[in-house]
């Protein structure tokens, strides 16, 4: 298959899957902001209401290109393999970046008896792309010539290969600055005439764009009637791709899908001031409420369509596992993303509103003194959730390290972790979301028992970053895997995946 | 942009997390005993200026146009995918 696929044609391409045996087209809730709609697949050979069904979802942000072609093709090997009775089978595959070039064997990703029970026993619900204008903002940047670049065409193209968020359109601005402003001088005050957005009020920094120039600047008194009229949009500290180029003022686009979800949302609450300066100077990693930002959480919970199709898909498919696929970093990660876990005191609890600011203390960041509970108790329900939530991140693991074969090299890049999360304090996210709503109402007195049925959430990161985790050599191209890469990246996505789908089977067995 | 490897004091870490034309690659943080860190990342020759100003060392793993050709030949395959039309039945 052709990688990567545009949007429009992973829309035809879900169209043709679709049309297959045991296979059910449906359409997401909402179009995207920019008006795309958004399609997605429920596999299954049988029906009823208590059948359990798992969530596959890719492309939440933009430029990781790889997840939503490997969804896709997965789906459509899986239903063929029903189809014909066969095996789920991945061919082998050469890197020829080696010399001699690594071997990777093919491999049995499920066998025809478990094909067999994952569409018998499950409905596999597959989006594979669930924020398509991000990704088509993010592949569709300028080709950038032969030297010498255009320096504006270079901007763009840097600028948009690393996008993220999805698409929406940037908030009205806070007010009109007005200020003697031309090219290459600082500007050294401003005057916001509307100045609030949110938690954001006047007194911070900000930066000031002028389509010429990008300059920063303090606020503190107003400027001469006359002076040039430029809308303001951004807060400082802010990341600038290309001054002087076109996209400039750009960064004020869209929401990060996985920052977006009703779950430790309003970070300025759940965590305690300290945590909140701390990740906030982490902008690209963590949260943060500046529009500009590559982890903007958006003006509130849920706020964008993509999330809300997630949110809707998670309900109206009874939806009870869970993996949200991303790049990089060859993680199987579990909940939770915003705290580490501990699994006896439920007071440290994201549920516990006491807890929350203003009325409480806040919580500490990752590192502190402080772990959010995540249920294993062994004698009640859910039983040894956390533990089954590990054995499973570890499955997934194992099956990708065995899909490469016995060469040390390809066992080597094949080797995913299985941390507890990505390493820095992430709220709203979609698998501590679905992992969320096994709680109680937050309505509802804390601590209070879990009676909902269990829930397993997981995200995996694939592949390594551009230059490799630690090793040049190993380096797989980041949030854009090379088309030499692709097959590697989508073998071992087909292999986690399957690892995952055949232990459900297994447990809604007879 | 350029790849490069940075190569840093304690302490600059934080300090150039929002450098304009910088973008960290952060799985690939490495964080030694007395807190000196090393990574790739993103950067525009406006940052890697100052990086080394700032006392870090910067080591050059590929140039712009090694990323422009990488970028090329994605685009090249999903143009390719956007000439064949309609996917065939499988």
């Amino acid at each position: 298959m052709a990688y990567p696929l545009t949007s429009a044609a992973i829309e035809t391409k879900l169209s043709t899957i679709g049309g297959l045996p045991h296979c059910d087209l449906l359409s997401a809730a909402n179009p995207s902001r920019e008006g795309k709609t958004i399609h997605y697949l429920r596999i299954h050979d049988g029906s009823g209401a208590d059948r359990p069904s798992i969530l596959l979802t890719g492309g939440v942000h933009a430029r990781e290109i790889a997840p939503p072609d490997a969804l896709l093709s997965f789906a459509e090997a899986l239903l063929v393999a029903y189809r014909d009775g066969k095996p789920l089978r991945m061919p082998s595959w050469d890197d020829t970046a080696y010399a001699p070039a690594l071997h990777y064997p093919a491999f049995i990703a499920m066998s025809k008896p478990d094909v067999k029970a994952v569409l018998r026993r499950l409905n596999v619900i597959v989006a594979p792309n669930v924020n398509p204008d991000g990704r088509d903002f993010a592949l569709g940047g300028p080709t950038v010539p032969a030297p010498p670049v255009p320096p504006e065409v270079q901007a763009e193209h840097d600028f948009r290969f690393l996008w993220r968020k999805n698409r929406r359109s940037p908030p009205a601005p806070l007010g009109t600055l007005t200020a003697p402003l031309s090219t290459g001088v600082p500007v050294t005050s401003v005057s916001v005439t509307a100045a609030s957005r949110g938690s954001l009020v006047a007194g911070l920094t900000l930066e000031v764009v002028n389509g010429a120039t990008s300059q920063v600047a303090v606020a503190s008194a107003p400027f001469a009637a006359g002076d040039l009229a430029i809308p303001v949009y951004s807060f400082t500290p802010s990341v600038d791709y290309g001054i002087g180029s076109a996209v400039n003022d750009a960064m004020d686009y869209g929401v990060d899908l996985n920052r977006n979800f009703d779950i430790a949302w309003a970070f300025d609450s759940y965590y305690d001031a300290a945590a909140v300066a701390y990740n906030t100077t982490f902008p690209n990693d963590s949260f943060s409420r500046v529009p500009s930002h590559q982890t903007y959480i958006g003006d509130s919970a849920a706020s964008e369509p993509e999330t809300q199709n997630i949110v809707s898909m998670m309900s109206d498919e009874n939806i009870r596992y869970f993996v949200d696929v991303h790049e990089y970093g060859r993680d199987v990660l579990r909940p939770w993303a915003f705290s580490e876990d501990q699994r006896s005191d439920k007071t440290n609890s994201w549920h516990n509103k006491a807890l929350d600011r203003p009325a409480g203390p806040g919580r500490p960041r990752r590192g502190g003194a402080y772990a959010d509970w995540f249920p294993n108790d062994p004698g009640a329900r859910p039983r040894l959730l956390l533990d089954k939530h590990n054995a499973i991140a570890a499955r997934m693991a194992f099956k990708i390290k065995h899909s490469a074969g016995a060469n040390p090299m390809a066992v080597a890049r094949s080797t995913y972790a299985t941390p507890t999360s990505i390493g820095y304090d992430a709220t709203g996210c979609s698998d501590d979301f679905l992992l969320s709503t096994m709680f109680p109402p937050l309505a509802g007195p804390w601590p209070a028992p879990i009676t909902d049925p269990e829930k397993f959430a997981f995200t995996i990161e694939v592949g390594t970053p551009a230059g490799g985790l630690v090793d040049p050599s190993d380096d797989e191209g980041g949030f854009h895997v090379l088309p030499s890469k692709y097959p590697k990246v989508e073998r071992e996505i087909w292999a986690a995946v399957s690892a995952f789908l055949t232990k459900l089977a297994s447990w809604a067995g007879p | 942009m350029r790849l490069v490897k940075i190569s840093a004091p304690a302490g600059a870490l934080r300090d150039v997390q929002t450098l304009p034309g910088l973008h960290i690659n952060h799985e690939s943080v490495v964080i030694e005993g007395d807190g000196s860190w090393s990574a790739t990342a993103y950067a525009s020759t406006a940052a890697v200026d100052f990086l080394e100003a700032s006392g870090c060392k910067v080591e050059t793993l590929k140039s712009e146009e090694q990323i422009n050709e990488e970028l090329r030949a994605l685009k090249q395959g999903m143009d390719v995918n956007a000439d064949q039309g309609p996917p065939k039945d499988v």
